[in-house]
């Protein structure tokens, strides 16, 4: 059980340190919040996944923080995307 | 020394990746996504906090944190594109 835990927490802070790296080393905005929001939230879902296994009594709320993510990052990255494309258009 | 110490590190290397992006990006854009993607690893780190300690609390405070990140983001881009 902790084995599997450990292994999906490992994933996860694998795609969050990437996430990190591409925010900090790619060379354009629209690339740096592609790479940023994409592989975050694959990061904070095995995360999640991994302390499902290590506390089962918490799954539903871990649900909870799963689906409210899943929904409202992509709208996060959205409104961003959009002030940038708006921006650029002025310049 | 257990291995829940490798994850604090790995967590401070992502965390100082993007805070660094977000200290000097050229312009405010730059800051707002690696603002973006701060406060979403500040929120596993939280998670993976309360997991450590057993401490389910930690999970409200989460859930709190996103819910405020994700109004805040709102709020930023919708500045960004039109003024406040």
């Amino acid at each position: 059980m902790h084995y599997a835990g450990h292994t999906f927490i490992a994933i996860g802070l694998f795609f969050l340190v990437v996430s990190g790296l591409g925010v900090l080393r790619m060379p354009d905005v629209f690339n740096r919040l592609q790479a940023g929001t994409k592989a975050s939230t694959l990061g904070f879902l095995g995360i999640l996944v991994g302390a499902g296994f290590f506390r089962p009594m918490w799954i539903p709320r871990l649900l909870i923080l799963a689906i409210f993510l899943l929904s409202t990052a992509p709208l996060a990255a959205h409104a961003l995307a959009r002030a940038v494309h708006s921006r650029r258009g002025d310049a | 020394m257990s291995i829940w110490w490798i994850w604090l590190g790995l967590f401070a290397v992502g965390l100082l990746l993007a805070l660094l992006r977000t200290l000097l990006g050229p312009r405010p854009e730059d800051r707002a996504v690696a603002l973006d993607v701060f406060t979403v690893m500040l929120s596993a780190l939280t998670v993976l906090f309360g997991v450590w300690t057993g401490n389910s609390l930690v999970l409200d405070i989460a859930l709190v944190f996103s819910v405020l990140s994700f109004l805040g983001m709102l709020l930023l881009g919708r500045a960004l594109e039109r003024g406040l």
